[in-house]
């Protein structure tokens, strides 16, 4: 499995700066509010596929992301169906009226989300978790004299960096208890559930015993928040790629800003 | 049969980080036996057990294998407990049995894995990691398994322990005509247990056949046996043991006998 997992290998997008990417993303997901015409996302789909091929993260990778969370999508825009009754009724069977306003923003809502999904797994494909929680002292700098910033980048870059590991466990597990005729397609659903709860407890006891493990291993040796504070406070050094990725990313949210007034 | 055809595995088939796990596996397992499968960490030891009973799909190649039961009993493998008694635990693959029926079958698989019946309703995460494993064995054995694979099942446990359920599986495997694959990196494990060996090098299959050959393969590059050191130092001391001699109570009859001959 591959879930949220940083993809090594170089690439112009690796690249970039943690810092320009969350710009990039936070920029982008104010706008999406303002852009409610649809082919303005087909020209930004396009766009993220000309990302992805130079980031050189093969398709499927994402594709196997956006099906886990797609039923989702799907179920929550879809009931908007039931509760729009704005527009001209342009389908109508029994009860149900489906009008062209509430199809057309059911079909921007989920292009919004699943641009903003393209995005963010990009960014977290390119960009290895120790660059993430660097960028995130950054962002959360100002606040240190109320925030123990240094602690929440640790606990963020634990996190991050077990989501593999669980997932792997999480497969392994469903093996072993796969190989004791465990029937993980039983049609019933409270065996499924039941079943399931067979992978769920070994998981959870393995990860608070690795948690465990983990705060004795650090304090061992010696581990100490402040001791990172002088490493993480050198400069945002810009490469030359930074600043073409600075120029892409105004001409695109000029780009979108024009659409936006223009509309 | 138990039979790969050209059986390769490749791990994270198609991305850049794609690792060849198994190379072109050939091999016709010989059944009723029990087959040690050795090799270096990272050689392809549990990816070649999971291919056994479907957990993993060969990426090319052909298995062929005319059992239905294949119980497979994973690396560290007390991490998969999760019921609150033993009793459960073990009984979760004969949920539909008859309840009398079911405690017999629980109490029998106890026995084989050396724990007595005071155990059936403790905890099982309270138990020591040894015991764990022996529960968790069980609950493999309670499917009678026509083949039986251990994926390195005495790693961790006291060398008691570790005899005992060895000696258990091997009378197990005598009663019940089971196929047994055990995985282990212990060569005295190996020696003294396995009828054949499977050794894996980097995905490929170097060597197939009786135990006592493997250890005389000129790039046999583990551990030895200590009775086959022992051997060998008694061998460049010119005194000659056969090469077929790798168990312990061999060695000692062999020796003795020859002591015995010389004193007349
Ligand atoms: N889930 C996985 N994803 C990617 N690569 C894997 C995965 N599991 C194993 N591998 C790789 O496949 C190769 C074979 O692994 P395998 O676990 O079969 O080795 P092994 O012989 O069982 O080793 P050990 O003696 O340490 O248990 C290793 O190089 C390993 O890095
Ligand atoms: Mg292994």
């Amino acid at each position: 499995m591959n879930v949220g997992k940083f993809y090594n290998v170089e690439s112009v997008i690796h690249d970039i700066s943690v810092e320009l990417k969350f710009l990039f993303l936070v920029l982008f997901s104010i706008e999406i509010f303002f852009i409610n015409k649809f082919w303005v996302y087909i020209v930004i789909l396009f766009l993220i596929l000309i990302l992805i091929k130079l980031s050189r993260v093969p398709f499927k990778l994402f594709f196997r992301n956006v099906k886990i969370v797609l039923p989702m999508i799907l179920l929550t825009s879809g009931l908007n169906i039931f509760f729009i009754s704005q527009g001209n009724v342009i389908l109508k069977f029994f009860f149900i009226r489906v009008t062209d306003y509430a199809l057309n923003l059911i079909l921007t809502m989920m292009c919004r989300i699943i641009t903003l999904l393209f995005f963010s797994l990009l960014i977290m494909f390119t960009t290895s978790v120790n660059k993430l929680s660097r960028a995130v002292i950054y962002i959360f700098m100002p606040l240190k004299n109320f925030l123990p910033v240094n602690e929440i980048a640790m606990i963020l870059n634990i996190a991050l960096r077990f989501i593999p590991v669980l997932s792997d466990e999480f497969d392994l597990i469903l093996k072993a208890q796969k190989s004791r005729q465990i029937d993980f397609d039983d049609k019933n659903i409270f065996s499924k559930v039941k079943n399931y709860v067979s992978v769920l407890i070994p998981v959870f006891i393995l990860s608070f015993r690795r948690a465990d493990d983990l705060a004795l291993a650090m304090e061992s040796r010696c581990y100490n928040p402040d001791n990172n504070k002088k490493k993480v406070l050198k400069k945002i050094k810009f490469e030359r790629v930074d600043f073409y990725a600075l120029i892409f990313i105004s001409v695109v949210h000029v780009l979108i800003f024009f659409l936006i007034i223009s509309g | 049969m138990i039979k790969f055809d050209g059986v390769s595995y490749i791990y994270n088939h198609g991305l850049a980080c794609e690792k060849i796990a198994l190379d072109n596996i050939n091999i016709e397992i010989d059944e009723n036996k029990i087959i040690g499968l050795i090799g270096k960490s990272g050689s392809g030891k549990s990816t070649f057990v999971q291919l056994f009973n479907k957990l993993l799909k060969p990426t090319s190649g052909k298995i062929f294998i005319d059992k239905k039961r294949i119980g497979l009993v994973f690396q560290y493998a007390e991490n998969q407990i999760f019921e609150i008694t033993v009793e459960e635990e073990i009984g979760f693959g004969i949920k539909k049995y008859a309840p009398e029926k079911k405690i017999k079958r629980i109490l029998e698989v106890l026995d084989l894995v050396g724990l007595d019946k005071s155990y059936l309703k403790k905890n099982p995460f309270e138990l020591s990691g040894g015991e764990k494993r022996k529960v968790a064995i069980a609950g493999i054995l309670i499917l009678e398994p026509e083949i039986l694979i251990l994926d390195e099942p005495t790693v961790g446990l006291d060398l008691k322990s570790q005899k005992e359920i060895l000696e258990n599986i091997k009378n197990l495997k005598q009663k019940f005509n089971m196929t047994v694959i055990i995985v282990s990196h212990d060569m005295n494990v190996i020696s003294e247990f396995c009828d054949k060996v499977i050794f894996l090098r980097d995905g490929k299959i170097i060597f197939y056949g009786d135990t006592y050959k493997v250890f005389d393969l000129n790039d046999f590059d583990l551990e030895l046996p200590w009775t086959k050191k022992l051997a060998k130092k008694l061998v460049k001391k010119n005194f000659f043991v056969p090469e077929n001699i790798i168990l312990f109570n061999d060695l000692v009859k062999y020796v003795v006998k020859k002591i015995k001959e010389k004193k007349n």
